[in-house]
């Protein structure tokens, strides 16, 4: 039974298969990921986790505490750090934690204290003082992520955190994910940002239409989708007619009309290479870039679903 | 932890300059143009428009002559309209409207009135002109007390008895003089007495009173929208979710989103009221308990709707939508902005189901000298509505 235990379990919003009987389970002191494209099911799926939404069917415990049962117990030992910025703009970041501390209901004697903590996870310490409307999109969200370790939980439930933020804090986020796991805690992290969740995680589920459709080690996952690589051909005057021609050509896997030109999955990209980049200037489209990517989870979720991750 | 919330919702009205304009600035300024600009709409005088009454005089003799030529013609003649007619052409007046009372006088007045016997004088009056009908009543009232006999008492609406007695008929005229003189006191009083009996009591109060008290309520419930915009938002922001997530359950994030908005709009009535009567002179009646109650009970049922808007309104934009509307609708038909003396009667019936109207009547009751008491039935009918809107609002309010 792991730490975090979901079994078959489902949630529907009237015709919308949100969570369509998902069963997984969280490891004590991991980082999991959970990846998937916009509208899989995993905010809905992390909600139920952390109480907050009631399943149709199905069983989620935490730390051995039923969430429908015990929420009390479920909540304590958990911190959700919402997709969205859920703080108040015109209060200061100091105003905003120690109200989120006090939800959390921290005694007055530790509130001070804790909500110092959360500014110094944050890096924020010295704008404290200025209200979150002020703040950049990645400070807000530093402050949202602190706003969840306040009363020290067990497990950290994050739901995209570093959407529409600048690299500096993307950055900041990701290390503090890693020192927080570091220093003992379980961590849940949800994105469709694949870079991310391969640089963290350890074991990985990824998600789609409500469903689990991969979920293991990081490495397991990439031989899933076999040895194939991916092309990227940054090209001008592209057309579904190069397209279908590539295509068809041997060894060719699958071949998709990208805003940047023409991506390419192929099983062995050095043989392919030259006949790729011929194809292509057959017709009046000049190759400005060529890039092998080597299998990752992007390639991975192509593979399963025949769709990118990103749209 | 409900309080935590509600503290919290103070921080943020405070922040927002915007809402304390609309909170403050707005009415102030409204109350005082509305006030300067409307003031001819209103008089402080306790003054009433000409009108026409019937006297049927069946007795002609000198008693007789003398309250009708004397007093009830030259001397009321500013006030009335005095038509003499017979019995059946009276009937006819006021029952078309066109008098508002009747005044019959019997055959042998005069001669009972100096021969010391009981004389009646009969007054029949429209019913639905209790006002004019009143101020008749009391005239002949005091014409009775003014020729000291004793008097002994009104036996209804229709009839004032008088005893007679003597009359010294060669000072007359001196008398004629007292007795208008005592009947125009007794006029007065009893116009006051009126105007207390809520009948045509705008005419007592002045433009800047009753914009203060409608201005009050109509921003007071702007408030309140604001507040359920604000809990909309909250659901939209996904901060109501967190403080789920975080411990609380959704009975308590209710209660502290009400408090908050109870808070607000109560420091809102305060300051619009000390600031009023301080800048504006307004004068807000004699009884503070009074105002105290009506304001408590009034922010307590405004606040209530703001939890019933939110309730039924999925979006912030709609939750402002139809609270502004349905605020402006309750001002218009419960007087805030035509006075509601001038309104239609169907449309002060109408009126009776919104709390404006209640509230308002409250305030007006006290700035005219009514106490404590008076005003309890109306908060009562307002906390009932509040308790209406609270419990509609709680059942349906969402969350997430
Ligand atoms: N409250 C809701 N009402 C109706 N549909 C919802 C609601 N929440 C989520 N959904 C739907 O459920 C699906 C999964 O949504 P979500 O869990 O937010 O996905 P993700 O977080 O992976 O982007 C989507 O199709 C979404 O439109
Ligand atoms: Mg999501």
């Amino acid at each position: 039974m792991g730490f975090i235990d979901i079994s078959n379990v489902h949630r529907s919003f009237g015709k919308i298969k949100a969570v369509d009987n998902v069963s997984l389970q969280v490891e004590k002191g991991e980082v999991f990921g959970l990846l998937g494209p916009n509208g899989a099911g995993k905010s809905t799926l992390i909600s139920m986790i952390a109480t907050i939404l009631d399943q149709d069917s199905g069983k989620i415990t935490v730390s051995g505490y039923d969430t429908k049962a015990a929420p009390k117990q479920v909540k304590t030992r958990i911190g959700l750090v919402p997709q969205e910025i859920a703080l108040y703009p015109s209060l200061t970041a100091g105003e905003n934690l120690a109200f989120w501390g006090k939800m959390y209901g921290l005694p007055k004697s530790k509130l001070k204290e804790k909500v110092d903590m959360a500014l110094d996870i944050a890096g924020l310490k010295e704008r404290q003082k200025d209200r979150i409307e002020t703040y950049s999109g990645g400070m807000k969200r530093r402050i949202n992520i602190a706003a969840s370790l306040l009363h020290n939980p067990e497990i950290l439930i994050m739901d995209e955190p570093t959407v529409g933020i600048d690299p500096q804090s993307r950055k900041h986020i990701l290390d503090t994910v890693l020192d927080l796991n570091s220093r003992g805690m379980t961590i849940v992290y949800t994105s469709h940002y694949m870079e991310e969740v391969e640089y963290l995680c350890q074991r990985i589920a990824i998600m789609d239409n409500g469903k689990i459709i991969a979920l293991g080690e990081k490495e397991e996952l990439k031989l899933m989708a076999g040895s194939s690589s991916a092309v990227a051909i940054e090209a001008s005057n592209i057309d579904e007619e190069l397209i279908g021609r590539i295509k068809s050509l041997e060894g060719v896997e699958d071949a998709l009309n990208e805003s940047y030109g023409i991506k390419v999955v192929v099983k062995d990209p050095d043989a392919m290479l030259s006949r790729i980049i011929e194809e292509t200037e057959k017709g009046d489209s000049t190759i400005s870039s060529v890039n092998v990517e080597k299998p990752n989870l992007e390639s991975v979720f192509l593979h399963l679903t025949g769709k990118a991750l990103r749209d | 932890m409900i309080f935590d919330i509600a503290i919290k919702d103070l921080k943020v009205v405070y922040r927002d300059k915007l809402a304390l304009a609309v909170l403050l600035l707005m009415p102030a300024a409204i109350i005082i143009i509305l006030g300067l600009a409307l003031s001819s709409m209103f008089s402080n005088e306790p003054a009433v428009e000409k009108f026409s009454i019937a006297v049927v005089d069946n007795d002609g003799a000198n008693m007789s002559r003398v309250l009708v030529d004397g007093i009830l013609k030259e001397n009321l003649h500013e006030l009335l309209d005095v038509k003499e007619v017979d019995d059946n052409e009276a009937d006819i007046l006021v029952a078309n409207g066109d008098a508002a009372a009747v005044i019959t006088l019997p055959e042998g007045f005069t001669k009972d009135f100096e021969n010391g016997n009981p004389v009646k004088i009969k007054i029949k009056s429209s019913v639905d002109n209790e006002f004019h009908s009143g101020i008749v009543e009391s005239i002949i009232e005091s014409f009775a007390e003014s020729v000291s006999l004793n008097r002994i008492g009104t036996e209804s609406i229709i009839k004032v008895l008088i005893k007679s007695g003597t009359v010294d008929m060669q000072n007359m005229d001196i008398k004629i003089g007292q007795i208008v003189s005592s009947i125009q006191g007794s006029l007065n009083r009893k116009l006051v007495e009126f105007n207390e009996d809520k009948q045509e009591r705008s005419e007592n109060l002045s433009a800047i009173q009753y914009y203060s008290a409608t201005m009050l309520v109509m921003f007071m419930l702007f408030g309140a929208i604001q507040g359920s915009k604000a809990f909309v938002e909250e659901r939209e922001m996904k901060t109501l979710e967190r403080i789920i997530a975080a411990r609380a359950n959704k009975a308590q994030i209710i209660a502290g989103k009400f408090l908050g908005l109870y808070i607000v709009c109560i420091l809102q009535s305060a300051i619009l009221i000390v600031f009023t009567s301080l800048v504006y002179n307004v004068d807000w009646g004699n009884s503070l308990p009074g105002i105290f109650l009506i304001t408590v009970c009034a922010v307590f049922t405004g606040a209530a709707f703001g939890m019933f808007i939110a309730a039924v309104s999925r979006t912030s934009n709609a939750a402002d939508g139809l609270g502004m509307i349905l605020v402006q609708i309750f001002t218009l038909i419960g007087g805030g902005m035509v006075p509601y003396y001038i309104l239609p009667e169907s449309i002060k019936k109408l009126a009776m189901v919104t709390l404006n109207w209640w509230a308002v009547k409250g305030y007006h009751d006290i700035m005219l000298g009514s106490g404590l008491q008076n005003v309890i039935p109306y908060c009562a009918i307002l906390l009932l509505m509040g308790i209406a809107y609270l419990s509609f609002g709680t059942a349906r309010l969402k969350i997430r």
